[in-house]
Parts: C-alpha cells; sequence; structure tokens
C-alpha cells in the first residue's frame, strides 16, 4: 500500500521525521518497502494565467503569449497545442529550476524573445496521460508557488502490509496504529453527512445474510455532469498508486483509501428493479468494468437487478451498470462482506482489485455506514447532487463481539523467554482497542475490536506485545537442552563425500531444472515422465526422469561460449512412475565432452572416451570405499556389463552393477541424440543410484605375508566377442590362495594375430601366506588356468 | 727409497692425474695395483731377498702402493663428481613451465551454502531432514495453517500436477512430515529445492531452501534470536554480527519475524547492497503456530518450538557477490569455475 506521508499527517502528527517514522512502522511490522520524495526536485514554478495567444511569424508550430503571474506580464514563447488565452499553467519564470537541474534563462526562439517557460505535467516530473501544457483548475491562485500550492514537498511511503493487517490498508488504520506506536491520539476529518434531500431510494435485500450481513445503498441524484476531480483528491490518489478515473469513481476510491471501505457506485439509471445480495447461479454472466467476460458460479457473490448480476460482490462491478462520464444519478453501495466469500475468487478470475484485496483480509464491520456518509457528503459537496435516505438492508443486525481471548501471563513469560507485566500488557492491549478484564487473576480476558481480524487466540495476543514491546527486547541466552553426540559413521558416504571425489576428479558441480522439455525427454527415456498442469513453459513442462538432460543442455550452453572441454556432474532427484505412484531417486549424473585433459604443453591432446569417464567412475567408486573385483573384506563389488539404454551407443553403453545389482549406466551418447541436441561430439555420460553409494564397508586389516611374491606375465590369444571381464572372471573362480592378483595390461589386435581373435597381456602376482612359492607351483597353478581357458578358445600365445 | 720406486711412483701419480675418464683411470690401477701390475710384480721379487731386506724393501713397497692407492681413490672421486656434476647440469629443467594432469572442478556455490548452513546447525545437533519434492497440498499449504481461503496462498504460485498434487513451493512441508513421525525433542535442518511458478530477473521458478525445525518442551522466542544471533554470526564470519528481528506475518509461526543482518558489504553505513538502509534481510523465522502443532498431532500447551526458513541462492548471492539469479542455473563454466 502507497500513501502520502501528508495525508496520514492530518490525522496523526508525531513530532518525529519521515525516517524515524518510517523506522517505527517498519520494526512494528508494517514494513516500509520505500520512500518516494511525491514529486522531483524543482524550483520557481508558480501558476500562471495566458492572457493572449498569438502566432509566431516565423514558426507554425510555435506561439507567443503573454503571461502573468499575478505582478508582472511575460511574453513567452510556446510549443504546445493545447495553449488557450484564460488558462492556467505551471509558469517556470527565469531562474527557474526544472526536474533534472535545468535552469530557465532568458531566450530567444526564432528571433522572438521568450521569458519564461509554460510546462505540462511531465515536465514537472509528474505522470500524465494527457499531452501539451498543464491545464490547471480555473481557480488555481495565480502566482502561487507550484510546490507550496499542490504540497508537492511530501513522501510517498510504500508499505508492505502484510495479509494479518487488513486493517492497516487505510489511512484511519495506519493512524490507528501510530497512535499505539506514538502514544498520541489521532483525529479524522470532521464531517456531516449530506442532508437528505430527496426520496429516492432503491430496495436491497440479502438472500445471503451468512456471506453478506450487512449492505447499505443511498441514492444520490441530480450529479453536475460537468464535474471536475478537486485536484487535491486526485493528487492523493497519485500518491497513491490509482488512477484517476472519473470523479464519482475517484470519490469511491479516496473513501476506500481514507476508511478502508470498497465502496461502489452503480449507475442510477441502468439499474432495473430492486437489488439482492446472493450467489451466483451456474453458468451466470457478467461483463466485468475491466471488459473481461466473468462466467459465474455459486461459489460466487454477486450484487443483482431484476435482470441478473450486476457486480461480484466485493470483488468488481459490471459494466452495464457502470458510471461514467454521463451518469447523473447513482447508487452508492457501501457493504460488509465475510472474507470467506470473497477470498481467492478474485484470482481465480485472474483479477487483483483494491476492493477484493481489502475485503480478503478483512474490513472493520463498522465501517459501511460511515464510509457511505463520508463518500455521500464529498460527492454532494465536491460535486454537487441530492442526496436520497439511506437504505439499510438486513437491518437489526448487530456487529458481533468477538469471543475474549485468555491471556496467561505467565504462560507468555515461558513463551517469550521473558516476563510482560500486568501494566505493560493491559496498556498495549487497551491502546490496541482491546477491551481488558481480569487484571487481578493473572490471566487477561482481552476482546479485541472488531477491525482486528487476526486477533483470536492467545498467541495473537503474544505476537502484540511482542511487536509493541519490539522485538530487539528479546535477548536471553539460550535455554538449556539435553547434550548429545551427533552421529557421523565412518561407514556411511554423504552426498559432500561423493561431491567432493567429483570435483577432485576434475568435475564441476551443476544445478539443473528439475522440469525439463518433453521432447527431450523422449529421446532418453522411454516411459511417459510425470506432466505438470500449469508449466511455466513448453521447455519446462515434465519432471526430469534423469539428470542426463540438464546436463546435456549444460553441455550445450557451453560449447556454445566456445568451451570445447566440459565436465559436469549434478546430484539431484528424477522422479519415475507415475503421479499416483511418484517415486523421487536421488541421482548421480556426470557428462564430459572434449579433451581428456586440460591443454597443456607437456601431453599430447587426445579426445576423452568412455576408458577415462569409466576410469573417473572407477576411482569414484573406489574412492566411495568400492571394490572393483572381489576381495577378502567387506567391501560391495562394481562390475559393468554391455547393455542397452535408449539414449546411448548401442557399442558403447554399460550398465553399472553394484554387487550385481544394477545400479547405473555409463556410455557413449547416442550419435544421434548428440545431433538431435545440437552438440559437438562424442559426449559421455554416466549415471548411478545416489541410495546406493551411501554405505561404505568398514575396512578390515589382513596380515601381510613375510614371503616373497612372484610375478608371472601371460600372453592370451582370446575370441575378441568374449569380454575381458569373463576372461578375468574365469581365472579368478575357484583360483587357489596364493594366485594374490590378476591384472590386465595390453590389448593388442592387428598383425600377427588371427582374425577373430586378440592378444592380451595379463599379469599374475602369486604370494603365499607360509612359506615362499616354488617354481613347481606355479607353474602347476598356471596349467591349470591354461586348462580352464582353453575350453573358452584362449590359449597362451607363441 | 731405490730410485726406481721414486720413478715408478712420480709415474703412477703423474698418469693418475692425466687419468680423465674412469675408464683411463682403472687402466692406470691395473698397470700398477692389478694382479700383473708393476707394484704386485715387485712384492713378487721380494721372495728372493733375505728376511731383513724383505722387510725394508717390502715396507718401501707398500708406502709406494699406498700413495698410488690414495692418488687413484682421490681421482675416482674427483671423476665421479665431475660425472655428477655434468648429469645434474644434463638434467636441468625449467620448473617454471606449468605442471602436467588434471585441475580439479568445484562444488556448487548454492551446495557451498547448504554445506555450510548444515554443518553449522549440526553442529548444534540439528540433524538432516529430507521429504518429496512433489507434495500434496495438505502437507505443503493445509498443515501449516494455510487454508484454502488464506490469502497467504496467493504469496506462493504453485506449479501443480492435479488438485492435490503440486511441487512443493516451501521446504516447509518437511518441518510437518518430521514432526508427523517423531515425537519432540526435535531438531532438523532440511535443505532442498522448491519451486514457484514465477520467472524474471529477481525469480526461479526453481530455487533452494533451508528449513530449520527445533522443536521441545520449552522452547521460547528468546532461543531463536539467541540461535540466529550464533548461526548467521558463524555463516558470515563475523563476531557479533548485529541482528535486527521485525515482525512479519508467515501463516505457519506466531510471532513471525524476519531477520536482517547489518549490511556485510557497509558495515551499516548504507550502501547499494542494502539500499542505503545499513541492513539486509536474510531469512524468515518465527514460533511454530499452535495450528501447524495440532495438525501433526502435538499438544501446543506441553510442546513449542521455532522454524527459520532460509532462501539458498539469496544467502550465496551475498556471500559470493552473484548479482544475478539466473547465473545459478546457466552452468556456465567460466562461472562454475570461481567455486573450487
Amino acid at each position: 500500500m502507497r500513501f502520502s506521508e501528508q495525508w496520514l499527517r492530518e490525522w496523526i502528527d508525531p513530532a518525529v521525521d519521515t525516517a524515524t517514522l518510517a523506522h517505527r512502522l517498519t520494526m512494528a511490522g508494517l514494513e516500509v518497502d520505500a520512500i518516494e520524495p511525491a514529486a522531483p526536485a524543482f524550483t520557481g514554478i508558480v501558476v500562471g494565467e495566458v492572457l493572449s495567444v498569438a502566432r509566431h511569424p516565423e514558426a507554425d508550430k510555435l506561439n507567443i503569449t503573454r503571461v502573468t503571474d499575478g505582478d508582472a506580464e511575460y511574453q513567452v514563447v510556446c510549443g504546445a497545442p493545447n495553449v488557450q488565452a484564460g488558462m492556467r499553467v505551471p509558469f517556470a519564470r527565469i531562474g527557474a529550476v526544472l526536474p533534472g537541474g535545468m535552469t530557465i534563462q532568458q531566450a530567444k526562439l526564432r528571433g522572438v524573445a521568450s521569458s519564461g517557460m509554460l510546462c505540462s505535467a511531465t515536465e514537472l516530473g509528474l505522470p500524465s496521460d494527457r499531452d501539451g501544457l498543464w491545464a490547471l483548475p480555473d481557480d488555481a491562485p495565480v502566482g502561487a508557488d507550484i510546490r507550496a500550492w499542490l504540497k508537492l514537498d511530501d513522501s510517498v511511503i510504500e508499505l508492505g502490509i502484510t495479509p494479518n493487517r487488513g486493517d492497516a490498508l487505510s489511512i484511519l488504520g495506519l493512524a490507528r496504529e501510530c497512535a499505539t506506536l506514538f502514544d498520541q491520539p489521532y483525529t479524522g476529518p470532521a464531517f456531516q453527512p449530506p442532508v437528505v434531500a430527496s426520496a429516492e431510494s432503491v430496495r436491497a435485500r440479502i438472500a445471503v445474510p451468512d456471506d453478506c450481513p450487512q449492505y447499505l445503498t443511498q441514492t444520490i441524484s441530480g450529479i453536475p455532469t460537468d464535474r471536475r476531480t478537486p485536484l487535491w483528491l486526485a493528487e492523493r490518489l497519485r500518491r497513491a498508486g490509482i488512477k484517476v478515473i472519473e470523479p464519482i469513481v475517484d470519490i469511491c476510491n479516496y473513501v476506500m483509501l481514507e476508511q478502508g471501505q470498497p465502496l461502489h457506485a452503480f449507475d442510477g439509471h441502468k439499474l432495473q428493479g430492486d437489488l439482492v445480495v446472493r450467489r451466483a447461479q451456474a453458468q451466470e454472466p457478467l461483463m466485468a468494468l475491466n471488459q473481461q467476460a466473468l462466467v459465474l458460479d455459486e461459489s460466487c457473490l454477486v450484487i443483482a437487478d431484476a435482470r441478473g448480476a450486476v457486480a461480484l460482490a466485493g470483488i468488481i462491478g459490471g459494466l452495464e451498470s457502470a458510471v461514467d462520464a454521463r451518469t447523473d444519478r447513482i447508487v452508492l453501495e457501501s457493504a460488509h462482506f465475510v472474507p470467506a466469500v470473497i477470498v481467492g475468487r478474485a484470482r481465480a478470475f485472474g483479477l487483483t482489485t483494491d476492493a477484493s484485496f481489502r475485503f480478503e483480509r478483512g474490513v472493520d464491520p463498522c465501517l459501511p455506514e460511515h464510509a457511505l456518509a463520508r463518500a455521500a457528503e464529498l460527492i454532494v459537496g465536491l460535486l454537487g447532487g441530492t442526496a436520497g435516505p439511506i437504505s439499510v438492508a438486513a437491518g437489526g443486525w448487530v456487529i458481533p463481539i468477538p469471543a475474549a481471548i485468555p491471556l496467561d501471563l505467565s504462560w507468555a513469560e515461558r513463551r517469550l523467554g521473558l516476563a510482560v507485566s500486568m501494566q505493560t500488557a493491559t496498556q498495549y492491549l487497551s491502546a490496541l482497542g482491546c477491551v481488558v478484564s481480569g487484571e487481578t487473576s493473572g490471566v487477561l480476558q482481552v476482546s479485541p475490536p472488531a477491525h482486528r481480524f487476526d486477533l483470536a487466540i492467545p498467541e495473537d495476543l503474544l505476537e502484540e506485545l511482542a511487536r509493541l514491546i519490539g522485538f530487539d527486547a528479546f535477548r536471553a541466552p539460550m535455554g538449556r537442552a539435553p547434550l548429545t553426540i551427533r552421529r557421523e559413521p565412518e561407514t556411511m558416504n554423504t552426498p559432500a563425500d561423493v561431491a567432493d571425489i567429483m570435483s577432485g576428479l576434475g568435475f564441476f558441480e551443476a544445478i539443473t531444472y528439475s522440469f525439463i522439455d518433453p521432447a527431450i525427454a523422449e529421446l532418453v527415456t522411454s516411459e511417459a515422465p510425470i506432466r505438470l498442469a500449469n508449466p511455466i513453459s513448453s521447455e519446462m513442462a515434465v519432471m526430469r526422469q534423469s539428470l542426463w538432460p540438464g546436463l546435456l543442455q549444460a553441455i550445450r550452453f557451453n560449447q556454445n561460449r566456445q568451451q570445447g572441454r566440459v565436465r559436469l556432474f549434478e546430484v539431484g532427484r528424477v522422479f519415475t512412475g507415475d503421479l499416483d505412484h511418484v517415486v523421487e531417486t536421488d541421482q548421480l549424473a556426470a557428462a564430459v565432452c572434449g579433451s581428456r585433459l586440460p591443454e597443456q604443453w607437456g601431453d599430447k591432446e587426445a579426445p576423452v572416451d568412455f576408458f577415462d569417464l569409466k576410469g573417473d567412475v572407477e576411482a569414484m567408486l573406489l574412492g566411495l570405499g568400492f571394490a572393483l573385483s572381489p576381495g577378502a573384506d567387506e567391501r560391495s563389488v562394481v562390475t559393468f556389463q554391455s547393455g542397452r539404454h535408449t539414449a546411448l551407443h548401442p557399442g558403447q553403453t554399460a550398465e553399472i552393477l553394484i554387487d550385481g545389482v544394477p545400479e547405473g549406466w555409463i556410455g557413449a551418447l547416442h550419435p544421434q541424440l548428440v545431433e538431435r541436441l545440437d552438440l559437438v561430439g562424442p559426449v559421455y555420460v554416466f549415471s548411478l543410484n545416489m541410495a546406493r553409494l551411501h554405505q561404505r564397508g568398514l575396512p578390515a586389516n589382513r596380515p601381510l605375508s613375510r614371503f616373497p611374491q612372484v610375478r608371472r606375465d601371460l600372453a592370451l590369444l582370446k575370441p575378441d566377442h568374449l569380454p575381458a571381464a569373463v576372461l578375468l572372471d574365469l581365472i579368478r573362480q575357484d583360483a587357489p590362495e596364493s594366485l594374490r592378483a590378476v591384472g590386465l595390461f595390453d590389448r593388442y589386435v592387428g598383425t600377427g594375430i588371427e582374425p577373430g581373435y586378440e592378444s592380451i597381456a595379463l599379469k599374475l602376482v602369486f604370494q603365499n601366506y607360509e612359506r615362499t612359492l616354488t617354481d613347481e607351483e606355479i607353474i602347476a597353478i598356471i596349467s591349470d588356468i591354461r586348462a580352464k581357458l582353453a575350453q573358452h578358445d584362449i590359449y597362451l600365445r607363441s | 727409497m731405490t730410485d726406481q720406486l721414486a720413478g715408478m711412483q712420480a709415474e703412477a701419480l703423474s698418469l693418475i692425474h692425466q687419468a680423465d675418464a674412469m675408464t683411463a683411470l682403472e687402466e692406470v690401477r691395473v698397470q700398477y695395483t692389478g694382479k700383473k701390475g708393476q707394484i704386485t710384480q715387485l712384492m713378487k721379487e721380494l721372495a728372493g731377498l733375505d728376511p731383513e731386506a724383505r722387510r725394508a724393501r717390502g715396507a718401501e713397497i707398500n708406502a709406494v702402493k699406498d700413495v698410488i692407492i690414495d692418488a687413484l681413490n682421490r681421482q675416482r672421486e674427483n671423476l665421479e663428481a665431475a660425472a655428477l656434476q655434468l648429469r645434474l647440469a644434463a638434467e636441468r629443467i625449467d620448473v617454471t613451465l606449468p605442471g602436467r594432469g588434471l585441475i580439479p572442478g568445484g562444488i556448487h556455490p548454492v551446495n557451498r551454502i547448504i554445506r555450510q548452513v548444515t554443518a553449522i546447525f549440526g553442529s548444534m545437533g540439528y540433524t538432516v531432514a529430507e521429504g518429496p519434492e512433489i507434495e500434496d497440498d495438505w502437507h505443503n499449504f493445509t498443515a501449516l495453517n494455510i487454508p484454502l481461503t488464506h490469502p497467504a496462498r496467493a504469496m506462493h504460485d504453485t506449479f501443480y500436477f492435479d488438485a492435490q498434487r503440486l511441487l512443493r513451493t516451501h521446504t516447509s512441508p518437511v518441518q510437518i512430515r518430521t514432526m508427523q513421525a517423531n515425537t519432540p525433542p526435535l531438531k532438523v535442518i532440511a535443505p532442498g529445492r522448491v519451486y514457484r511458478c514465477d520467472s524474471d530477473m529477481t525469480h526461479s521458478p526453481m530455487f533452494h531452501q533451508i528449513e530449520v525445525l527445533y522443536l521441545d518442551e520449552e522452547v521460547r522466542f528468546t532461543d531463536l534470536r539467541a540461535t540466529l544471533e550464533q548461526f548467521l554470526s558463524a555463516l558470515f564470519e563475523r563476531e557479533d554480527l548485529p541482528i535486527r528481528l521485525r515482525p512479519s506475518f508467515f501463516p505457519f509461526t506466531e510471532p513471525s519475524a524476519e531477520v536482517d543482518i547489518q549490511c556485510v558489504h557497509c558495515q551499516g553505513k548504507g550502501c547499494r547492497v542494502c539500499k542505503k538502509t545499513g541492513w539486509i534481510e536474510v531469512l524468515g523465522s518465527g514460533m511454530v503456530h499452535p495450528n501447524v502443532l495440532r495438525a501433526v498431532g502435538h499438544d501446543p500447551a506441553k510442546v513449542s518450538g521455532f522454524a527459520i526458513g532460509m532462501g539458498v541462492e539469496r544467502l550465496a548471492m551475498l556471500r559470493y557477490g552473484v548479482d544475478d539469479l539466473r547465473a545459478f542455473f546457466d552452468n556456465d563454466l567460466r562461472f562454475l569455475e570461481q567455486f573450487v
């Protein structure tokens, strides 16, 4: 909410400057978001009267005017087309300084002397939707300083009012709050309801008293059609950020800002028959003031005449019954609508109106009659017309008195951590308008005022006391809490451990969106993704089932920025299953492209390949406490086996298994996908189920053998379709304990090797715990191995 | 000493000094002290002398032999030293050339903050809790005292899947799930992704929050402040960092406070970052609302607690001087490389 500081100070004028006032409001929970001057700096501009206008002899678009400031006459050359003799305009005399700092000097325009400048509103830094000179009212005092006359030395204060404080959405409400904060009374403007001088009225009936306990109308007729919104009132609306529309509407808005009660004016000639406040019928149409065709249902409260809905109650009026420039008779509405029937309705239609904003938060039920009188007085007083009697529907309704809230001060101390005395509590709560009793019992009985919709339970009162005393007062050392040791098990990897190893391997952590383009999702996974009902764009419409699409998009982003070598990883959630059986799993994934190593002098640049990324995966898993081959310890074993994945190259895809269970994928991105995603390939990716990475084995020591170890290398010929892993498994299977390790250190195909075969060099490491192995023992083991391999068409290379 | 011996010694010493390589030196050694060397030969000739003369002559020959061996050893050391010098000179490298191999990557700034905040609260005994990102309306709103009709719902622009299911708009539903599943005392911290249907310069449809919850028999408003003071001064690494609690409104806490720290850029003097106020808003907090406790089956008369909610990107922007929210999700390497 924006408001003019001057306006508030007419009601209550605490002896503090703007900054202090703003600080006090902020610290009481009415946060000041901004303070702006009501007008930019300018000086020396007065109300001038144009005495005469004559054409400039040398220029078609210029006029030579004679202008008076009440003391002297000046010749001013003016280019505005709307200049007219007799009009009053802002007149910048010689020496005046315009917004932006330009000083007006004696000038000659096409040979004619000009002593000053006639100004538009825009030239004074004030918003205007009209071109040309700012035509001031005929009663503008000639010679008066514009700043002083329009009271422009004012601040516009913008408050971020929280949803619980609907009572503060008016000058009255803010004055009331300031009265409590500064401990001084406030006074609103004195006014008299207009004399009832006609018998004209409409009858209104309330069909749903729970939604609308009170509905008042007053008919004002004979309003002149040559009416104008007074400049002072327009200025206050402007400073409150409300557009000047039409004098009657402007006055309704003004009273809403002043009192907090939204009002509505119907064109009295456009209503037919009696009014009724009722729920809308299904599919009931209403053309709203903003030209939006609404289709209503039973959840909407409407004001209807004999033909149908004429307004969406408390939210927006109807176009057909709207006031316009020719309206001379109005039916003014002032009513109480309960928040429950307004809340969410405006938003459902994509509307936010000043009325719905207030009714949703709760408007003081005591206000309708008072605000109606204020509006009628301003309309009759400022515009003219004759007021009819106030017509009250649901007469006899009394404003309900909210139940008293018990406030136990010892409980308050336990919750706040600081004692609040009976006297302090009573004083502050009374200042808020609460009726407080029970001072002798230690438990106060507090009846909140009708305008405080947010006060219903003891905690609400606690908050009021805390904010009025000031949150800053609530300081005390920490309360006691039992000491417990936090567990950080050695046998667990944290997500941070995973990320640290990845970053140590040269990967940068990325964060990509959880919602992705369905067209890309489809290329990576075959199951249907979970769809958002209201995505922000079609490229962010489905929940990701894989981290790859996001990472690949990030790769493209970087490739487009001349980054050839990209290594990214992400730890994040993927969403599989369907909406009724959502499975959320945390995954680790990475994508790489470009050269194996950063460009450097000592290494020949080579493109990254499958085995580089596989090496990274192996290094990471070893670091996390996994084993790459079965051993005597408890570590889980990671294996890779050839597989098929929609997104991956069919010949370069492996499933990653942990203890034989599939937990991830690694491979080259399918060349077609590289093309579809507009990437520079090849790109390699992997993914792993994070949950499976949490557990790690506890290291277990084994005594070391005191006897020498022996290494024997074997050059083998194996069929090229037989995976190396199978060969290694064959050797490890049922191997004697003396065979400590098997390693593959070379692979060769080509000249000298029979087609369909490849040469594999293995190292075998032998060691025994009890004795030094003899050559004969080693030869025997190797001979067993050879026999076993021969069954699979694997031979020693001759 | 006979002239013959003296001549041999002089000749040998001269040859030793002339030897400029190990092989040459070795030849000299063989020539004099080898099996058929001159000294050895002289020793053999001793056999024909009488014992007295043999002893005297032997002593003379041995003295010469010692001199020669000594000279041989010294020359060997000299040659070895010279050879080492040569080798070392040849092996000289330009140590200022860049090192070889991989360069490390880095951790995303958002996760750096999450780690830091989690570690700080961890030191106070808070444990990490998690919850689903696809939430239901009850956990995300209703249980948090945000009924369907509450105007506060307008503050959350929610991504929906259907009428009931949505992407969580804050990490607060983790509070609800934690309180449902556990009995106090409870100290949890829940970092994670949250989503709002909003995208512009200052809003991202996805961002991160960290929720903190402390629930026990007698948690007081002053405990919230004390916790915040310790936490914020630990996070921003400033002893006694001034903080300010401003009354605010969240449906799930009461009293509610927005929390400001003294501007870490200008130390409260007023600058562009703090919009000349000297203060920067960093998080929201408050005492858990009794309606929330009731919704999860706890008796507000018996337990109380506080909750803290913070936006991770906001903290990261402040801490690392990032001024464009979108930088966090572009994953531009040039940006990420700054966070190693």
